[in-house]
């Protein structure tokens, strides 16, 4: 991830039929982004369906951009800042905010060998916080993305990344205590 | 409470599971830290949690060149489809003109309608010979 990139074009219009990369190029960037892409779009929307669509589409909007030469890792981050723009119109079309999969409220005294279960449980307290939040936190603490990469990929100012951080896991790590996750590695 | 300057190194022994005893005492006293690492472990396990299915890169490669090729279809054809739409308006306006010419007993009307029919099929002739070019 890196430095901030102008968009894409999402239309059509005036589209040339080259795409940016050969096929060997993007097999080996796909191998290298599309399974943590595809994680954080799920994590993002809740729906590994959209997650998937979502994905496809950053990939195709990605080959179709008119980029100047770029390594791998600033062509991951506009990758992301793409999949992040697509996720966030998708949210303002649909209004979606994600419902809760199952009632679940509680990590503790479940079956920890129940992945689905914990999955579910996951999704569900990410859903409690907004997707910008989820954004963030992602990117941060899964991607381990610097404030600088965090602001390219969001689109904030590199200066409103940190506090904005420290505020969401703080409510985070509330809401994780809340639900009792985490309690049998504390000290 | 502000971020902790240890944070870094926290995360860091996250992620290997290298702990100093004093690192581990410095988890358990301070807030910051520990809101780092109930956090960080939790999206990492909703991380190693998420559906982990993609397709395979040689289906999105050749479904990517397919709607790449289409589009680009689509843009070349806009141009023709505009200029045939064009000739059409053209040629409707013309056989009004015609109309007027052939029911008016007025010299300046049949003049006029005359100037327009000329006028009218020359541009209709031209947008239809600029569509069939672009074909
Ligand atoms: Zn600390």
């Amino acid at each position: 991830m890196t430095h901030p990139l102008p968009l894409p074009a999402t239309g059509g219009a005036g589209v040339s039929e080259c795409l940016a990369m050969t096929e060997a190029e993007f097999r080996d960037f796909y191998t290298l982004t599309a399974r943590p892409l595809k994680s954080y779009l799920s994590r993002l929307t809740g729906n590994p369906a959209l997650a998937e669509d979502l994905l496809q589409e950053s990939f195709y909007r990605l080959l179709r951009a008119s980029l100047p030469a770029m390594e791998a890792a600033a062509r991951k981050s506009y990758l992301y800042r793409i999949a992040t723009n697509l996720a966030r119109d998708h949210f303002r079309a649909s209004k979606f905010q994600p419902a809760p999969l199952e009632d679940h409220p509680h990590f503790a005294g479940e079956d920890p060998t129940s992945a689905a279960h914990l999955s579910t449980d996951i999704q569900n307290v990410l859903n409690e916080i907004k997707p910008n939040e989820r954004e963030l936190m992602w990117l941060a603490y899964v991607e381990g993305a610097s404030h600088r990469e965090i602001a390219a990929v969001t689109g904030l100012k590199e200066a409103s990344v940190r506090p904005l951080l420290f505020r969401v896991r703080q409510k985070l790590a509330a809401l994780l205590r809340e639900r009792g996750f985490g309690k049998e590695n504390q000290q | 409470m502000t971020i902790c300057d240890r944070e870094q190194e926290l995360l860091a022994a996250l992620r290997s599971g290298n702990w100093t005893p004093e690192l581990r005492a410095h988890l358990a006293a301070c807030e910051s830290c520990a809101d780092a690492a109930i956090t960080a472990e939790f999206l990492h396990q909703a991380a190693a949690t998420a559906d982990p299915h993609v397709p395979p890169a040689g289906l999105v490669w050749w479904k990517a060149q397919l709607r790449a090729r289409r589009e680009s279809a689509q843009a070349a054809a806009r141009p023709v489809l505009i200029a045939e739409r064009a000739a059409a308006i053209v040629a409707l306006l013309g056989a009004v003109g015609a109309l007027a010419w052939l029911s008016s007993d007025s010299t300046l009307a049949a003049l006029a309608g005359i100037v327009a029919l000329v006028l009218l099929t020359t541009a209709a002739a031209g947008a239809l010979l600029f569509a069939w070019s672009k074909k």
